[in-house]
């Protein structure tokens, strides 16, 4: 990794889309994996990626609610889109 | 305290000009107030920040014999003007000055603390760094080394536990150093790659002889060219006319300035946590490095995939079939029995509404509990192991070769739930056509409601084959679902992207009370859902089958379902499969509790073997296979209205179901009965 271009590898990877593991991103960038949730939470807050967010009132009425606020959870799943 | 005896608590009032100024600085959770309150006990005013609503701590304290005055500034993740508290914590060290500023970070979590440490090393004020959480970090199998980290940053560090008041005596030394000019730094702040340095440099030409005292100049060019909206400002009002049309310039040239300051501070942290900290790659991590060479693997996790979700089906067909079969023949029929026989001098309809209507509905469908209970332990055990993300891994990256990208999978993904949060999770697709597109095939996603009927269907109708049934129906409709998929991305998501970041946990021993909990609510919420939707359709369906003189085949039901048992037909249908499918709209599961109505009269089984003994294997097969691609429950088409602000799509959705499933269900049916399966 050269000097100072790793946001930069960083957002390319988030852009090439698909499904990115952190721990996975972490080895490629040469970096730890919290270094990598970091970075995205940096991105986030500079408005280059936004979160997905599910949604919080679409399963009112839903007898399987909790399942599926349990599969949504959002430290599982992030969309993050550039 | 122990080893802080000796610090003595001095009375606010005593807060005065003249005594040394120490800042602690650092993240919000790395223990900053507690080496506040450990320092300064009672002897603390607390007040805000001048016009700003966030809080000011600051106390005295003594240390051999000496008085400090401490600031607590607020808690921040760096020094740029992003929220007041960065800032206060900014303008504090800038305009106050303090002779020293401690940088309290974690030991566990050097990583997140160190981006502000970066920041504070550009300013003028020295640092030390408190290491603190040391036993966190330890017990985590994180080691920290502070003198190789003092030796890269360039600044003291002190390792401590401030939550044991451990290393406090020690800290307070190496700061009486540093004002004494005892303790000498020179920090090494973060580069910025080479091409940017000229531009930093002139940036920095441009302004230093207009920079306000007493900001840094090169802070100030530092924030101007990372894009800081304050100091901007702040420039914008002492800047010639000449030299602000050059900056913007500048600026406007390079407006990746952001991505490489920050850059460089990352490689920078990169680089101190390489140097100091070293985490054994043992026990929990190897293990999950291990099995993910297998189990995150592109293609062998597919194959794991597949194997563990029939897995998922064996164990709950031979675990709790044998329980649904007891409690249908034992419990459920008896039930039936006894309330009837309770019931015998009541009037024939209230008769039939209670034991046929109520029980044989509701009674039916609750004897799938033991099949939803080993279904949802068995998923709530692969989601605690860590499994489950592992399997949305593998599927996203599948979906991802089909040419099916990130923006469409979340949404589906979501739908393995139940299909309402699937259509409500496309709010994330911004082109219209497609956010529609993908509302129109979410339904396609085999949702829980859908898998628990084949569940339930599977055994009855095929036996010792239901293990093959059930994989090669969730199968199907994922072949489509991709079809789909393919098909959309190739008409609407032609050159976007976006990525779906997951964080996979590290594989751990699952939790029995984690797992219990899950398998609890789940089980109640579908409890509930029988004791009410389920329960009132059961009654509307017995009532409809009861009038209007109280025999089934000349019902009103019955009339219904030869009206349209011509259609059900070409599927292998009776009319009561028909009617059966027709009442799975409001929720799939009234399929099961229309059959345990309809097929109520049969006192001497369970519905598993009055339903064995009247469809043939081929009738069964489409039934199965229509149900998965049935037109979507009554909250998915509402939700689909919402979304869509329209009955017409909403419609639309409906008859492109139907049309589906029957289809579906005619080709199944023909094919069955030409195998020799009618």
């Amino acid at each position: 990794m050269g000097v100072a271009i790793m946001l930069e590898q960083l957002l390319a990877e988030i852009r090439s889309g698909g499904t990115l593991e952190v721990n996975l991103l972490a080895k490629k960038l040469g970096v730890t994996a919290p270094l990598i949730s970091m970075m995205l939470e940096h991105l986030q807050r500079a408005g280059y990626i936004r979160p997905y967010e599910t949604c919080g009132d679409g399963c009112a009425g839903c007898s399987l609610q909790e399942q599926c606020q349990h599969a949504g959870r959002v430290d599982l799943l992030k969309l993050w889109e550039g | 305290m122990s080893e802080c005896h000796e610090i003595a608590v001095v009375p606010v009032a005593q807060i005065s000009a003249g005594l040394p100024l120490i800042a602690l600085a650092g993240q919000p959770n790395m223990g900053k107030s507690t080496l506040f309150n450990l320092l300064t006990g009672l002897n603390q005013h607390v007040g805000n920040w001048t016009g700003k609503t966030v809080e000011r701590r600051e106390g005295i304290f003594r240390y051999n014999g000496r008085e400090f005055c401490l600031v607590d500034l607020p808690g921040t993740y760096s020094l740029t003007a992003n929220s007041p508290e960065e800032v206060i914590a900014r303008e504090f060290i800038v305009r106050e000055r303090p002779q020293v500023v401690i940088a309290v970070v974690s030991a566990a979590h050097l990583e997140r603390s160190l981006y502000l440490v970066a920041e504070l090393l550009s300013l003028s004020a020295p640092v030390v760094i408190a290491l603190n959480m040391m036993d966190v970090a330890m017990q985590e199998g994180i080691r920290v080394e502070p003198e190789v980290l003092a030796a890269a940053l360039g600044v003291p560090v002190v390792p401590m536990m401030a939550s044991k008041a451990i290393g406090v005596r020690d800290l307070l030394r190496v700061v009486e150093g540093v004002l004494e000019g005892k303790v000498v730094s020179q920090p090494r702040v973060p580069e910025i790659r080479a091409d940017h340095r000229q531009i930093l440099q002139q940036i920095e030409t441009l302004t230093a002889e207009y920079v306000p005292a007493p900001y840094p100049p090169d802070w100030v060019a530092l924030k101007l060219f990372e894009g800081d909206p304050e100091v901007a400002k702040m420039m914008e009002n002492v800047l010639p006319a000449q030299n602000r049309a050059a900056l913007a310039t500048i600026l406007r040239e390079h407006d990746d300035a952001f991505l490489v300051v920050a850059s460089g501070r990352y490689e920078w942290i990169g680089r101190m946590v390489r140097a100091a900290v070293t985490q054994p790659k043992i026990g929990q991590i190897g293990l999950t490095e291990r099995l993910d060479r297998w189990a995150a693997h592109p293609v062998w996790g597919l194959f794991i995939l597949a194997a563990m979700l029939g897995l998922v089906f064996w164990v709950t067909f031979t675990l709790a079939a044998p329980v649904q079969d007891w409690m249908d023949a034992q419990l459920i029929v008896p039930f039936a029995e006894w309330v009837g026989s309770l019931l015998q001098n009541a009037p024939l309809w209230v008769q039939g509404m209670v034991v046929d209507g109520a029980i044989g509905g509701v009674g039916s469908v609750l004897t799938f509990l033991p099949i939803l209970v080993v279904f949802f332990a068995a998923f709530a055990l692969l989601e605690d192991v860590g499994y489950m993300a592992r399997a949305a891994y593998v599927m996203d990256n599948l979906m991802h070769l089909m040419g099916l990208h990130g923006k469409s999978f979340l949404p589906l993904f979501l739908g393995f739930g139940c299909n309402v949060p699937a259509i409500m999770g496309t709010r994330v697709i911004d082109s219209w056509p497609a956010r529609l597109l993908t509302i129109l095939i979410a339904p396609l996603v085999p949702c829980t409601a859908r898998m628990v009927v084949v569940a339930f269907m599977a055994p009855v109708f095929f036996g010792a084959h239901a293990l093959w049934v059930s994989w090669g129906l969730v199968l199907m409709t994922l072949v489509t679902l991709v079809l789909g998929g393919m098909l959309l991305n190739q008409v609407l998501f032609k050159g976007q992207r976006s990525a779906f970041i997951m964080e996979m946990p590290l594989y751990h021993i699952p939790n029995a009370r984690t797992i219990g909990l899950l398998v609890w609510q789940r089980s109640i919420a579908f409890v509930k859902k029988a004791g009410t939707a389920i329960l009132a359709m059961s009654l509307l369906v017995w009532v409809l089958s009861y009038l209007p003189e109280g025999d089934l085949n000349t019902s009103f039901l019955a009339r219904f379902g030869q009206f349209i048992e011509p259609v059900g037909r070409w599927m292998g249908f009776d009319w009561r499969l028909t009617v059966a499918l027709i009442t799975s709209f409001p929720a799939k599961e009234n399929a099961v509790a229309t059959l345990g109505v309809l097929f109520g009269n049969a006192p001497e089984a369970g519905l598993a073997e009055a339903l064995a003994a009247s469809f043939s294997t081929a009738s069964a097969l489409s039934f199965l296979v229509v149900t998965m691609f049935f037109i979507p429950c009554m909250a998915t088409v509402a939700v689909i209205r919402q979304e869509t602000s329209s009955w017409r799509w909403a419609g639309l959705s409906v008859l492109l179901y139907l049309v589906l499933s029957m289809a579906a269900g005619v080709v199944t049916y023909h094919l069955a009965v030409w195998f020799g399966w009618g």
